[in-house]
């Protein structure tokens, strides 16, 4: 079976696929759905193995790609790479961006093969498990993975969780998911459909950064980013291995979380960040440009991926966006999702062959997008900012072609920028934006589904680990800074 | 955590703004019907909107509580920041103020350019623009500004299909 997929027929459009999702996934605007979705049509012209090859390695590929701008400009390419922001670019401003997205990128690969490892392992009994998830274990999980960001983010732990509300509030603008009734759109049909979080995210995070960039003292002729010696494979290697048992934890987090149907790779960086930090002998430093803060989100959001495929293979239940995409277009190689997929065994094998392989060609292609970014940001400053303008301006307008996208992503630029200049964290905003939606839904259908009953909400095994999670979340994480600030007064 | 410390530096500006926010958020939810699926299971459609406007409006009110304490604190202290170095700072801030304007009011301009112009004429001009602004040749922005377009073009039309605006004159090279 391995040469059946290693042959040139099914290996030149998996490679070139690859190379698709780096060039996608590291382009601010455009997304691992996205990029899976316009390679869909594609594979309906090859063999079913070469096809599903080519959707599989675009979307891993993607999710790890969207790192890379976020390393060096601040841009998360996907939103699972909005953790991997916080130390990766401070890294990049210390001349050390090439090191975090080597580390980054061996990471991403290793998450990915214990994700597709315990995929292989453990796909019929975990999923088993989710069915177990109500709705308010989401809301719990969601509220979880929410305050970790907000506890987590540098500075006051009182703006992260008002950054974090602030973004659950711009998420209700639109129509009621259960309701359809309109909220704060003042008749406005743009309005009505909400605000997408990708345009949000450009601003907050791209234009606003160019803001800050012409409002500090820098030179606009310098390279856009300071380089240091050439980091080799070794270097990389040896900071990974140092750290070995949190990419473990968090590759086994990440494929826990991405296992629950609607969680995603996002929520899996960021409750990895936060529980590395947490973790950590030295928490203050998250967010300097810590190592610690690279490999852990970094671990987890693609061995998310990977356990987003055991609600799809076990039960047709697609764990994301992208996932489901994929499951469509496995229907139409008549592979059909389920508990009789593996009693046929020869499919389900190939598949998750095809993903196993997939994480070591993410290294050749991985690699390649970060040498090709590496030399792009050579060029001088000024390029760079102008640059990142019109690809916010592009990348904002391409999600629904509207201008309307464009003015949203203008105006939180201006926010973000704001907000930053008053340290209020933006990574909590854009999370609380992302996972607003399914909070409010999971809460109010769940109360629907009790009859108004909150009891379940606190009395529920899995909701009271979860609930038991965010208060421990709550006491240790501003107890660690209290402790850590009177060890530096004394 | 000192430095963590001196960032959150509490904020009049902010707590003002937070609680602006969310009494915009507060007033025109009174627009949105309370009740909503199954009677009083469901909280409604306004229940989650005001209360994550509650806990912006506390998160500001917070805000102001503290500048107020600090402000108690530092009142009577006095600055040992000498003139040279005060001036020095205003000046820099007085720069940024400006260089945020300008740029925030070049792209606006350039926003609601597109929807005329197009994107090529509307994009050349303002790249253009922005990059002699920040120091660049006349002729080395014009030709850099060329360049992000025509990478572009061929990235979002040529290779993912994406329609940019064309403009009044419909231009589609």
């Amino acid at each position: 079976m391995l040469l059946e997929i290693l042959k040139p027929a099914v290996l030149v459009p998996w490679l070139l696929g690859m190379v698709f999702g780096v060039f996608v996934g590291a382009t601010p605007g455009l997304t691992a759905t996205m990029a899976v979705a316009l390679i869909v049509p594609i594979s309906f012209y090859l063999e079913p193995n070469a096809g599903l090859a080519l959707i599989i390695g675009v979307s891993f590929t993607a999710i790890f790609a969207g790192d890379i701008p976020a390393t060096y400009l601040r841009i998360p390419g996907t939103p699972a790479s909005a953790a991997a922001t916080l130390d990766g670019n401070e890294l990049a401003k210390r001349g050390r961006g090439e090191l975090a997205l080597m580390i980054d990128l061996i990471c991403s690969c290793l998450g990915g093969l214990i994700g597709v490892g315990i995929l292989i392992l453990i796909a019929r009994p975990l999923a088993r498990f989710a069915l177990h998830f109500s709705n308010f274990e989401y809301f719990w999980l969601g509220i979880l993975g929410l305050s970790l960001s907000a506890l987590v983010s540098r500075g006051n732990t009182v703006r992260g969780v008002v950054a974090a509300a602030l973004g659950i509030l711009i998420s209700t603008v639109g129509r009621d998911i259960l309701s359809n009734v309109p909220r704060y759109s003042f008749g406005n049909v743009e309005l009505l459909n909400g605000l997408d979080f990708i345009p949000v995210m450009i601003g907050l995070f791209g234009f606003a950064e160019v803001l800050r960039n012409v409002t500090t003292d820098q030179s606009m002729s310098a390279p856009a980013i300071r380089t240091r010696e050439t980091v080799t494979a070794k270097e990389s290697i040896r900071e990974v291995w140092k750290h070995k048992w949190l990419v473990l934890r968090s590759a086994l987090l990440g494929t826990g979380i991405g296992a629950l149907p609607g969680a995603g790779a996002d929520i899996a960086a960021w409750g990895a960040y936060g529980l590395a930090k947490v973790t950590s002998r030295e928490p203050e430093k998250f967010g300097t440009g810590t190592i610690e803060g690279v490999i852990a989100p970094t671990s987890a959001n693609n061995a998310a991926v990977a356990g987003a495929w055991i609600p799809a293979l076990v039960f047709g239940i697609p764990g994301d966006a992208v996932t489901a995409i994929v499951l469509g277009a496995m229907m139409m190689y008549n592979i059909t999702p389920g508990p009789q997929l593996f009693e046929n065994g020869t499919q389900v094998y190939a598949i998750f062959l095809i993903a196993f392989v997939t994480q070591l060609l993410l290294l050749p292609a991985g690699f390649l997008g970060i040498k090709a970014f590496h030399w792009i940001l050579r060029l001088p400053r000024r390029l760079i900012l102008t640059a990142v303008m019109v690809f916010s301006v592009v990348g904002s307008f391409a999600i629904r072609n509207t201008l309307f996208d464009v003015y949203v992503m203008f105006a939180f630029g201006v926010i973000g920028f704001f907000l930053e200049a008053k340290k209020v964290p933006l990574a909590p905003v854009i999370l609380g934006l992302i996972l607003g939606d399914m909070i409010e839904k999971k809460l109010r259908a769940g109360l629907i589904s009790s009859s108004g009953d909150i009891t379940p909400m606190f009395t529920r095994p899995i909701c009271v680990a979860l609930v038991s999670l965010l208060v421990i979340a709550m006491v240790v994480v501003p107890a660690t800074r209290w402790a850590m600030a009177r060890r530096q007064a004394n | 955590m000192e430095s963590s410390q001196a960032e959150s530096r509490p904020s009049v500006t902010l707590g003002v703004a937070l609680i602006l926010v969310a009494a915009f958020f507060i007033v025109f939810a009174k627009d949105i019907p309370r009740v909503g699926l199954a009677g009083d299971a469901d909280p409604g459609p306004r229940a989650f909107p005001l209360a994550m406007a509650i806990v912006v409006a506390a998160g500001g009110l917070i805000e102001l509580i503290r500048a107020a304490m600090s402000l108690r604190q530092t009142r009577g202290t006095r600055s040992h920041v000498s003139e040279s170095t005060g001036a020095k700072n205003i000046a820099s801030a007085r720069t940024s103020y400006k260089n945020f304007a300008l740029l925030t009011g070049a792209t606006f301009v350039y926003l609601v350019a597109l929807s005329w112009l197009g994107f090529q004429i509307s994009t050349l001009l303002f790249s253009s623009a922005v990059l002699s602004w920040l120091g660049a040749r006349w002729w080395s922005a014009l030709l850099a500004g060329l360049m992000i377009v025509i990478v572009v073009r061929v990235l979002f039309v040529g290779l993912f299909h994406v329609q940019l605006p064309v403009g009044v004159f419909n231009l589609t090279f």
